[in-house]
Formats: structure tokens, C-alpha cells, sequence
């Protein structure tokens, strides 16, 4: 057997204590009353007994495994976050820190900065780390806690906690600064300030969502829960008042009350919607392990619920819209200048350039004209870096000067040489930015030679994802530093809903506030420090693993993949999770349709014959087809398990489209499995001379 | 089907038609009226309106959150309550007494008071021979106007709630109520009273009047009717005593606030209080005019009457429903009555089918369809005898109860149930299609979930207990009038129509005892109670609520299939709980 199994069926069975029950109200009903029956059957051993004591066995015993299969269904989705903590709990053991005090850090400088800084390092154990304190980890060495790096630059296996085997580099200032406990430092040495201390780590936190003992129940969970109470209630005064009115039926015609106590309880269990309350936590559990299978980690269960109820997506455009890079698509010459010798020129300017951009312009020219590379090293040749300064970059040889860069910054230093920026340069640039490319101007000696054509390259299917999410009712927002011109172009070409062109962090909150005035939902990624403000304020926020720790605290999910189209999958994740709920839902009322077919009769019969017309499954006897009843109620609930665990189909589509599949596929479904089922445990039982 | 059933399903159609197509307009007034929006019958009657308001202290400006508006709703259920129960204790010492009736015994005025402070108008006597003048005019008829007033107040505070934009107040209680009653029941009830008194309804203070009988009778050693001819009569009697009294005002309001009580115990099968045929079409019509004007109301309300629409369709679904059910019951009989041709059960020029307990003048079908409606809408007032149903007949009225004022029911206090199983349904629909549940771009959380189902199941528990407890008290058989099952039926009937406020009765119950006096007066007010303040508490929730963006491809509440998983939950949660009882009843007498 599987270990993941053993180990559900015994959390199953240490789920018994009824403090565990008493946090399942439908459950803990259930409960009681196999407790109830149980003392019904000791009871009828010594002669004081409603119905024979193999009945109210079988009866008791059917309830009891009703109890330990809703305890089973959910230690299994527990046992999924359980392995994933003990691996992690493998990466979280006490290491020996190197403790630096501030003055160690002013004082060690030059070459052998690590050496002079190990030296001067005092070691303790990582568990006595208090916040703001520095420490040093060396190559090789675990990081004793979560850090902020401050000085130094190293290569860091991250695979403890993200499962990702590639090193990826953390280094002081700028976005990739976060330090985690429990990663391994490769090369170099990095110093950091502690934090968060021993038991508040990510890793802690981490243990604690996977295991899900963080858990606390979602509004919505508690609504359902609220909804289920109430059936519950209506359900135990249906089966209870019976009582009463079977006593008075049966007195008027001088009989004895044929409800028993124990098929009042077996009616109660039955018809209480015990199928959704007993997977009810699996499917919330479940919901965030496949989550945490996606890599991504919720800091809560209610993060989980708003994803999928989000409505507004604001999707960075490098890397969710458009591959990460712009490629040269076009040479466009003006002013009378052939196309070729405004290849030869874009590729020289080019050549030095490493950024893909650069590298695209070069393979382009070679396309077009087979302009092979040459090498920048001969004599003359000077290259002319990117500057923020100038925005521009280039070449000089033999006194010539090649430039490209920004239409405005190519103008500016083309005016500045005497030279004349045509108009017809100008309206080709337009034009390019208004199709949704960058233009790049290029220059030779102060004299414009023409643009070339950046274009961004949309993701393969992407723009059928978005016509699912927009049916789904979710609007798509891009997020980019174009201008509005380009951005609107790819906007439109990807098949996006809004924009918000020349982003910088403050627009970004000022767009989620006003998306939430108007009473949206919105979920964002972001991984910078100046994200921080507006991750705090957006309903979803995703921070990437690789982002700095400001990111990842104010945001309510890390992304340890730190993959931009994460938030997608995320969204499906929650939504497929209240999906699967309302689904489970619908099937558990459905039930009690058959339910009623096949327990009425048989509770009834004895009082009046003639009630046998409402047999309709032709149950073979009221004993028969009340254990029937009972089994398939319970049955149910193992059989649905994988369905709970795995969540319902998750299909995108319009509303009224999903509505009419789940109402026939639950719905129509809830109403006719029991039918059949009930009828073959019944022909079942009876063949086995149980009943 | 025999083709005066077919006649009969017909004309039932036309009927609904012609009162939902009537509907549709009253809304448009009843919601401007309630507004404040000038009208005529405000240009008459609004300083009538203001000086009211003045005498509590009430202003429109004055808008209440939950907590006061439900407060102000309770304290005037509770002045009803406690004035008329002293009323009727006092009865004897009262003016407008010409038959010197003395004050009701104790049990008795609770019962009576509950009931009609309640709008359930359940009658544990006879009016025309326990009540005076005075407390059938100052007692039932100002409840008669009392009640529907709050239960449309509270209607109204739960669609401004719903429609509210951002954290605004749900209204001025007693500016509601006293528009209601000004603007909506005033009106419509003097026309009816108007209609009645032009079609021979008394309406005046004078003594009961004694009349010569044209044909003699007698009375046997039993008490029971005979013919003067008959061998076991042991008296002959010639004269009878008409009871006169103000009966066209109380009849008409009776009907317009799904109040029902009537002036005399046989209610509108009397040929007082509905004397033509005119009088019952009228009368039907009246039952349920209101409850489904609110529906449509809801709609103009929330600005998008296609809310009002989808709702609609679904009441009248399930109304015809239960009319098809009932009249087609009603027509075959049963095997027993047609057994050796005890009752004819055929077609004599006109429909017959099962005569039994109907009014020879008013006939099965215009009885099926009365006793529909007055089910539907928690009315109660009745037409015929409802003891006298076939089993599977009385199946209709007691779903349509059980169900807990789905169908119409009671003035506002039936647009509440009914949003409350709308909650519910919404709640399912939106999980299975993956959204958090929002109706009307509200969102729908645990508070407001929790709200609803108390809304949606409370009657149902409430009648469960009360019939148990009925069944169970020492009594029991005594006061259900006969063995089980027929007398199961009648008292289930009992904790049903009280727990239901619906205040209709199978004639065989046994209603005025201690014991059920006290019981079903206690689940009327329970019942009452708890609905109104659940739909008060449930409207400040919405309105406080945030109203969120109109989302492109959000799950409809209009559509078709949302009113199909709207029935579908009405029926499961609503009626399965009533299915034990049922078998018992109706159903193990149908059978037997």
C-alpha cells in the first residue's frame, strides 16, 4: 500500500477524538449518532432493544464508516501537504551562523573581503539569530535565515524550497536581494541581515501552509458550512418529529410506534448532506496542495477563494503577453536611402549590442542581405555603449559615427550635428510605434538612414487565453513602460481588455484602487521593492520568489517559479476549487431524492400497506432497503474522494454554458446514481441473506 | 382529461394571466407610491400621511439602518399584538356589542391575537358567534390592515437594501407603514368594500336579524340538520339568525393583505360575505393581486425588471403546478365517493367531479382554484370546505405551505422567502460555475448566507415542531377530530397553515383547545418574527455592502436555467422535509 494511504487511514482513525470532529458540524452530527447507536446496540444486548440487534449492528457499524470515511478523505488531502512538509522540514535543522557585528563589515575591505569578514565572524547557532543582525554564509554553507543581502554577489541552490535544481544569483540592491533560510550558497559569499527569526522564516511559513494546520476556514467555506448546518437542522427535525407523528399514527389504530429509534437515526444520517460535509476541508485542502504543486505558495486559504473570484488580471506584458524580448522585424529606409545600406549600418551599430534586441538586428541583416558579422577589433573601431544618458548606442570607425537609438534621442543628436530629421522619418516612426513595434532610429555621420522595425513577439496561444478568461468574465489589464501608442497595439493584438501604457509602480496602484472602487477584484504579480505598495493593495498579489523580501511580504502568494503566467493558472486553481464545492453540493441534494424513495417506504409500510406504491426501486425489504440507503451514503462519500481531491473538470466558458453542464453532469446525475445504486446494494444484500 | 377539466385549467389560465397582466401596472403605482412620488391618492390623503407622521415622531428624511427599522417593525407588530389581545378579553365591557358577547377566554384571545397580529388570521371560533362588532372592526380589521402594511414595509427596506449603491439606510419604518395602508391597501380595499356592499355584503352596525326560513327543517338527538319530514328529528326549526355587522370592509381587506380571516366562520363560502359570482372572481383575484404586484415591484426596484420577470415566471410555475394538481384531483374524485354512486362524481352540463364540501353555487373548479391560491399566498380565506378535498387534492395545499410562502405568500413577507431561496440558489449557481456568490452585485458572504436560510427554513422547522408537539400532547387524539390518518392530517394541517401564517383549516380539527391555542399561536409569531427580522437584518447586510461591477458574462439571475435550479431548490429543500408527513397523511389516506 501506498505510504500516503497508511498514513490517511490512520490519521482517519485518530480523527475520531471529537475535538477534531466538533470542527465539522455535519460531521460531528454523524458522529453522535453512530455514538447513539452504539449504545443502542449495547443496549439491545441486554433485551432493551427498538429492533433486532443485527439490525442496529449493521446500522451502527455503516454509520461508523460513514465517520471514518469522511476522516479518511481528509487526512488524505492532508497527507499530500504532509510529504511536501517533511522535505522541507529536512531543509529547516539548526546550522552554525557566522555572526558579523556592523563594525566588522565597515572594517573589512579589498581583495580578501571574504576572508578578512570569515575571520572576524563569530559563530552561533542559526536559532539564536535575532532580527537585524548580520550574517556571513560562505560557498557551500546553508543560509542559517531569511536575509536581506548587503554586501556580495553568489550563486544560490534554491531547490529546497523550489524544487528547481538551476542556481540562481542573489546579490545586494536591486530586486534579487531576498535571501531564504535553507538554501545552500554555491559560490562566493553573501553577508545579509536577518529578516525574520527561527519559527517566523519563510520556510516556517511554508511548512505551516503545506501542512495545513495554518488553515483557517475561507467565508465561503463558512457560508457552504452555514447552508449545510441548515439541512443538517431541517433534516434532524424531519427525522425526529417523525417520531411523533408515527407514535400517533400507530396509537390511533391501537399499533406500536414502528419508528425505532435507530431507523430515525439511520433516516437523519441519510438525508443529512453528508457527502459534501464530509468533503467539504478535502476539497479546500486539496484546492491549496494542487496549488503548492503549481509552485506557488498561498499565505492563506482565503488568498486561494479571491483568486478565483478575481475579475481583473493586470499581466506584466514581458513575459505573459510577449516573449521577454523585442526582435527586429523590418528595415525601413527613408530619405531616399537604400534598405541595404541601412542594414549594413543597423548591423555595424549592432554588433557590440549583447542585448537580444542588438543580437536580433544582426541576425535580421544577415536574413535580408547576408551580411555576415564582422569583428569590432580592428584598429579605429570605438564602441558606444547604451547610456541612460544618451539612449542611444553605437559605433565609431574611420571618423564615422553610427548611432541608433530613441526616435527623440536619435533627433536630438542628429539637430545637434546640423543634420535634418526628415518628416517622412518621423511618420515612419509613428507608424511603427502605432503597429505596436519600437521604432530605432539609425544614423550615419549626423544623417538619418532610416528605422528599424522592433516588434514584439505575442506568446503562441495566448490570445485564445484570453478569450476564455474574458469569457469567464475576467477583464485582462496589460501592464507595460510603452508608450500608449504601442501599447495599445499589442493590446489589441493579443486580445486584451485595457492597458496601462508607461507604468510605473504609483500608476499601477492608482489603476488597482480604481479598478476596486468600481468594485472589481484584482490580482497582480511584481517581484521589485517599489511593486511592494501595490501587491499590498491588490486583492491577489503574487510575488515572485526571485523578488526582493518587501515583494514577497506584501504580497498573499509567492510564485516559486516566478513565472509570469502564473497568475492565470492560479485563477483557474480557485476557481476550480468553487467549482468542485458547488458541484459536490448540488450532488449531496440531489441525493436525497432516491434517498427518500427508498427510506420512506420502508419506514412507513408497516403503519400503512398501501404506502408500498411509493417503492418505486421495488426494495426488497424495509431492512434491506434502509441498510441500502445507509451503504450508498456512505460508499458515496470513498467513491467521491479522487473527485474531491482532484477538483471537478475545470472547463472555461460562458456562465450560462458551465451552469447548464454542472446542473446536468451533478444535478441530473445526483438525482439518478442513487437510484441505480441503492437498488444494487440492495439486490446485493439480499443476495447475501444479509437482510 | 375530460374537457370540463380542460375548461376549468382554462379559465384558471386566463384568470393568472389576467392578474399577472393587472399586476404589472399596480407595481409601477405601488412603488412610486411607496417612494413618496406624487399621485393622486396622495394629493388627497398626504396630509392624512404627514399628519400621521407627525403623531410618532416619523420622518422620511429620518432613514433607519437594520437595527431601528427592525425595532420600529417589531414594536408595531407588538402594539398590535398586545392591543388587540386586551380588546378581546375586554370584549364585554366594549361598545358595538349588540349580541352582548362576553370576552374571550384566555387561551383563546392569545391565539386570535397572534394570529391576526401575524397576518396568518387563523380563527379558533367562529367570528359571527364569538365576536362583536367592535372587535371584528377596531381588533381584526385594523390588523388586517396592520399586517400587510409591516410585512410590505420590510419587503420594501430588503429591495432598497439589494438595490442599494453604497451603505445607505433602508427607509423610515412608519413612513413605510403608513404609506402602505394610505396609498396601497386604503385605496384597493375601499373599492372592494365598494364592490361588496354593491353585490349585497352587510356593512352596518344594526343586530344580528331573525328571518322566517321559507322551508322548515329539524334538528335530530345529534344536533345535526335534517329534513322537517325526517324520522329522527326531534325538533322542527323555522327561523334562523342572520349575522349582519361591518362585513364588506373587513371582507375586502381580508383578501387584499393575504389576511383571510373572515367575518363569519364559513369564511367566503358564506353567502354573505361573497354573494355572486362577480364577488368571487373579485375575491380570488384579491388573494393574490399583491404578492404578485411585489414581485414585479422587486424588479422596478433593483432597475432591471427582468429580476422581477425570472421571479415571476418561477412563482407562476409553481403555481400552475399546484392549480393543475389540484383541480385535476378535485375532478376525478376518488374511488370511494364514486362507490355506489354516493357522490356523482361526472358531468352534468355543468363540471362536478367531487362535490363534497364545495358550495353547491361556486362549484369544484372555482374551489380548486381558490384553495390554490389561497395557499399559495398566505391567505387562508376560503371559498369551500377543505376537510372536504380529495387526499391527493389536499397534497397541493399543504406543499404550497410547507414550501413557506414561496408562491406569492404573504404581503412582503413572501418576496422575502422567496429571495431567500434566491440567495440559496444563487450561492450553488455561482460555486458550480466557479465565482464567489454575488447577487445583484452583492456580494453574498457568511452573514448574509446565514440570514437566508433562517429565512428559508424557519417555517419548515417551525411547523415540524408544532405538529409533533401537537401529536404528542395528551389530548392528541381528541383534538385531531379523527384517527390517523385523516386526523394526522388535520392537525399537521394546523401546525402547517400556523407555522406557514396562512391561517386556513381543515374543518375537523379540533382548534379551540389550550393546547393548540397555545401551540400554533406560539409558531405564528415565531414564525412571523423570525422571517422579519431576518429580512430586516438581511437588507442592512446588503446594503452595506459594496455593490460590485457589472461583470461581462456574470451568472445570470435572469435567465431560464437559473430559475429552473431556483425551482429545483425550492422543491428539494422546501418540500422534501414535508414528504414523511405527507406520506402519513394525505398520501396514506389516499391509499388506503
Amino acid at each position: 500500500m501506498n505510504p500516503l494511504m497508511k498514513r490517511a487511514l490512520v490519521d482517519a482513525v485518530r480523527k475520531l477524538a471529537p475535538k477534531a470532529q466538533a470542527a465539522n458540524p455535519v460531521m460531528f452530527m454523524v458522529y453522535l449518532s453512530a455514538l447513539l447507536t452504539s449504545v443502542l446496540l449495547v443496549l439491545s444486548w441486554f433485551g432493551i432493544a427498538d429492533a433486532p440487534s443485527g439490525y442496529i449492528a449493521a446500522i451502527c457499524a455503516v454509520l461508523w464508516a460513514t465517520v471514518l470515511f469522511g476522516n479518511f478523505a481528509e487526512a488524505l488531502a492532508e497527507g499530500r501537504g504532509k510529504a511536501q512538509a517533511d522535505s522541507l522540514r529536512a531543509a529547516k535543522r539548526d546550522v552554525e551562523a557566522l555572526v558579523l557585528a556592523e563594525q566588522d563589515l565597515a572594517a573589512a575591505e579589498g581583495e580578501a573581503q571574504g576572508a578578512l569578514l570569515r575571520a572576524a565572524a563569530q559563530s552561533v547557532s542559526s536559532s539564536t539569530l535575532a532580527k537585524g543582525q548580520l550574517y556571513l554564509v560562505m560557498a557551500g554553507e546553508q543560509v542559517p535565515a531569511d536575509g536581506e543581502i548587503v554586501l556580495g554577489a553568489a550563486s544560490v541552490d534554491e531547490s529546497a524550497i523550489t524544487g528547481e535544481s538551476a542556481p540562481v544569483v542573489r546579490e545586494s540592491g536591486g530586486d534579487r536581494s531576498s535571501l531564504t533560510g535553507g538554501t545552500t550558497v554555491l559560490s562566493d559569499w553573501l553577508v545579509a541581515r536577518v529578516t525574520a527569526e527561527a519559527g517566523h522564516s519563510f520556510l516556517d511559513q511554508m511548512i505551516a501552509m503545506v501542512e495545513s494546520s495554518a488553515r483557517a476556514k475561507t467565508p465561503n467555506e463558512r457560508a457552504l458550512e452555514l447552508l449545510l448546518i441548515a439541512l443538517t437542522l431541517v433534516f434532524l427535525a424531519v427525522s425526529w418529529t417523525l417520531y411523533g407523528f408515527g407514535a400517533f399514527s400507530a396509537s390511533t389504530q391501537g399499533a406500536a410506534n414502528p419508528l425505532g429509534l435507530t431507523s430515525l437515526v439511520a433516516l437523519f444520517v441519510c438525508l443529512a448532506p453528508t457527502t459534501i460535509g464530509a468533503l467539504l476541508s478535502a476539497i479546500g485542502i486539496a484546492g491549496m496542495s494542487r496549488l503548492n504543486e503549481a509552485n506557488v505558495l498561498a499565505t492563506s486559504g482565503r488568498a486561494v477563494e479571491a483568486a478565483g473570484d478575481v475579475d481583473v488580471l493586470l499581466l506584466d506584458k514581458t513575459g505573459t503577453i510577449t516573449l521577454g524580448n523585442r526582435q527586429a522585424a523590418a528595415f525601413v529606409p527613408v530619405d531616399g536611402v537604400d534598405e541595404r545600406t541601412l542594414a549594413d549600418a543597423a548591423q555595424l551599430a549592432s554588433l557590440a549590442d549583447e542585448t537580444p534586441e542588438g543580437r536580433s538586428v544582426v541576425v535580421l541583416a544577415k536574413e535580408r542581405f547576408d551580411i555576415r558579422e564582422r569583428t569590432l577589433t580592428g584598429a579605429g573601431f570605438t564602441v558606444v555603449p547604451f547610456t541612460a544618458a544618451t539612449r542611444m548606442s553605437g559605433v565609431d570607425f574611420d571618423g564615422h559615427e553610427i548611432r541608433k537609438g530613441a526616435a527623440d534621442a536619435v533627433r536630438a543628436y542628429v539637430e545637434a550635428r546640423g543634420g535634418t530629421y526628415s518628416a517622412q522619418c518621423a511618420s515612419v516612426a509613428d507608424q511603427v510605434a502605432r503597429e505596436g513595434g519600437t521604432p530605432l532610429v539609425v544614423a550615419r555621420d549626423g544623417r538619418v538612414l532610416g528605422v528599424i522595425h522592433l516588434k514584439d513577439i505575442i506568446k503562441s496561444g495566448i490570445r485564445e487565453n484570453f478569450a476564455d478568461l474574458h469569457a469567464m468574465g475576467i477583464k485582462t489589464v496589460m501592464v507595460t513602460g510603452d508608450n500608449p501608442l504601442t501599447a495599445a497595439a499589442i493590446a489589441a493584438e493579443a486580445g486584451l481588455d485595457d492597458f496601462i501604457a508607461e507604468a510605473t509602480p504609483e500608476a499601477k496602484l492608482e489603476a488597482i484602487r480604481r479598478y476596486q472602487a468600481e468594485g472589481h477584484l484584482v490580482a497582480m504579480t511584481g517581484d521589485g521593492t517599489n511593486d511592494a505598495p501595490a501587491l499590498a493593495q491588490a486583492d491577489v498579489a503574487v510575488a515572485m520568489n526571485s523578488g526582493t523580501q518587501a515583494a514577497k511580504e506584501a504580497g498573499n502568494m509567492v510564485d516559486l517559479d516566478s513565472s509570469p503566467t502564473k497568475l492565470i493558472e492560479i485563477v483557474r486553481i480557485g476557481k476550480q476549487m468553487l467549482m468542485t464545492r458547488g458541484s459536490l453540493t448540488t450532488f449531496s441534494i440531489a441525493n436525497d431524492l432516491a434517498k427518500y424513495f427508498a427510506v420512506i417506504p420502508a419506514l412507513l409500510v408497516p403503519l400503512y400497506p398501501g404506502l408500498e406504491v411509493l417503492n418505486v426501486m421495488h426494495l426488497a425489504s424495509p431492512a434491506s432497503a434502509m441498510l441500502a440507503a445507509v451503504i450508498y451514503n456512505a460508499l458515496i462519500i470513498v467513491a467521491l474522494i479522487p473527485l474531491a481531491l482532484r477538483g471537478v473538470k475545470y472547463r472555461e466558458g460562458a456562465p450560462a454554458t458551465l451552469l447548464a453542464h454542472n446542473m446536468a453532469v451533478y444535478g441530473l446525475g445526483g438525482v439518478a446514481v442513487p437510484f441505480v445504486a441503492i437498488k444494487v446494494l440492495d439486490v446485493a444484500l439480499t443476495a447475501l441473506g444479509v437482510a | 382529461m375530460s374537457a370540463s377539466l380542460g375548461t376549468a385549467l382554462f379559465e384558471a389560465a386566463a384568470f393568472v394571466a389576467l392578474l399577472t397582466a393587472c399586476a404589472l401596472p399596480l407595481s409601477n403605482y405601488v412603488v412610486k407610491a411607496m417612494d413618496g412620488c406624487p399621485s393622486l391618492a396622495r394629493r388627497v390623503l398626504g396630509p392624512v400621511e404627514r399628519g400621521c407622521a407627525r403623531l410618532v415622531g416619523a420622518s422620511e428624511q429620518d432613514s433607519m439602518g437594520p437595527g431601528r427599522y427592525l425595532a420600529g417593525a417589531l414594536a408595531l407588530t407588538a402594539v398590535g399584538f398586545v392591543g388587540l389581545f386586551v380588546l378581546l378579553l375586554c370584549q364585554g365591557f366594549l361598545p358595538c356589542n349588540p349580541e352582548e358577547l362576553p370576552g374571550l377566554p384566555l387561551d383563546t384571545a392569545f391565539n386570535l391575537a397572534a394570529s391576526f397580529a401575524t397576518n396568518t388570521d387563523w380563527q379558533p371560533v367562529a367570528g359571527e358567534s364569538h365576536l362583536s362588532y367592535f372587535s371584528q372592526a377596531v381588533g381584526l380589521t385594523v390588523q388586517n390592515f396592520l399586517s400587510p402594511a409591516i410585512g410590505l414595509a420590510v419587503a420594501f427596506a430588503l429591495m432598497r437594501g439589494i438595490a442599494a449603491r453604497s451603505a445607505e439606510g433602508l427607509g423610515n419604518v412608519f413612513v413605510d407603514v403608513i404609506r402602505a395602508v394610505l396609498y396601497v391597501l386604503l385605496p384597493l380595499a375601499l373599492i372592494g368594500a365598494l364592490v361588496g356592499v354593491a353585490q349585497g355584503t352587510p356593512q352596518t352596525l344594526a343586530p344580528y336579524e331573525t328571518v322566517q326560513l321559507v322551508e322548515p327543517v329539524a334538528v335530530d338527538a345529534e344536533g345535526n340538520v335534517v329534513a322537517a319530514d325526517d324520522p329522527a328529528a326531534v325538533q322542527e326549526v323555522t327561523e334562523a339568525v342572520v349575522p349582519l355587522g361591518p362585513q364588506a370592509s373587513q371582507v375586502s381587506i381580508k383578501q387584499l393583505g393575504t389576511n383571510g380571516g373572515g367575518f363569519n366562520g364559513a369564511n367566503s363560502a358564506s353567502a354573505l360575505e361573497n354573494p355572486t359570482p362577480l364577488t368571487n372572481l373579485l375575491q380570488m383575484a384579491a388573494i393574490m393581486l399583491l404578492p404578485l404586484t411585489l414581485v414585479f415591484c422587486f424588479g422596478r426596484m433593483v432597475a432591471d425588471r427582468r429580476q422581477g420577470r425570472a421571479l415571476m415566471v418561477a412563482v407562476l410555475v409553481l403555481l400552475a403546478a399546484g392549480i393543475a394538481a389540484l383541480t385535476a384531483a378535485e375532478f376525478a374524485g376518488t374511488a370511494q365517493l364514486a362507490a355506489d354512486g354516493a357522490v356523482y362524481t361526472g358531468s352534468l352540463g355543468q363540471p362536478a367531479g367531487n362535490m363534497e364540501g364545495k358550495e353547491s353555487r361556486i362549484g369544484t373548479a372555482a374551489t380548486a382554484l381558490w384553495t390554490a391560491l389561497t395557499t399559495a399566498a398566505a391567505s387562508g380565506s376560503t371559498n369551500g370546505s377543505l376537510a372536504g378535498l380529495t387526499p391527493l387534492g389536499l397534497v397541493v395545499p399543504l406543499v404550497f405551505m410547507g414550501l413557506g410562502e414561496v408562491v406569492g405568500g404573504g404581503i412582503g413577507t413572501g418576496l422575502a422567502s422567496l429571495l431567500g431561496f434566491v440567495v440559496l440558489t444563487v450561492f450553488v449557481a455561482s460555486l458550480m460555475v466557479g465565482r464567489a456568490p454575488e447577487y445583484l452585485g452583492k456580494k453574498i458572504g457568511p452573514a448574509e448566507m446565514r440570514l437566508a436560510v433562517i429565512i428559508a427554513i424557519a417555517p419548515s422547522l417551525v411547523m415540524l415542531a408544532g405538529a409533533a408537539v401537537l401529536l404528542l400532547v395528551p389530548d392528541a387524539a381528541a383534538g385531531a377530530g379523527a384517527s390517523a390518518p385523516f386526523g394526522f392530517a388535520n392537525t399537521l394541517y394546523a401546525a402547517v397553515s400556523a407555522g406557514a401564517n396562512n391561517g386556513s383549516a381543515l374543518g375537523g380539527f379540533e382548534a379551540n383547545t389550550p393546547w393548540a391555542n397555545g401551540v400554533l399561536g406560539v409558531e405564528m409569531l415565531a414564525s412571523r418574527v423570525i422571517v422579519l427580522a431576518c429580512t430586516v437584518l438581511l437588507a442592512g447586510r446588503f446594503a452595506a455592502r459594496e455593490t460590485s461591477a457589472a461583470q461581462v458574462g456574470a451568472l445570470s439571475t435572469a435567465s431560464p436555467l437559473f430559475v429552473v435550479l431556483l425551482l429545483v431548490i425550492v422543491v428539494l429543500v422546501g418540500a422534501l422535509t414535508l414528504v414523511p408527513a405527507l406520506a402519513l397523511g394525505p398520501v396514506a389516506e389516499a391509499v388506503l
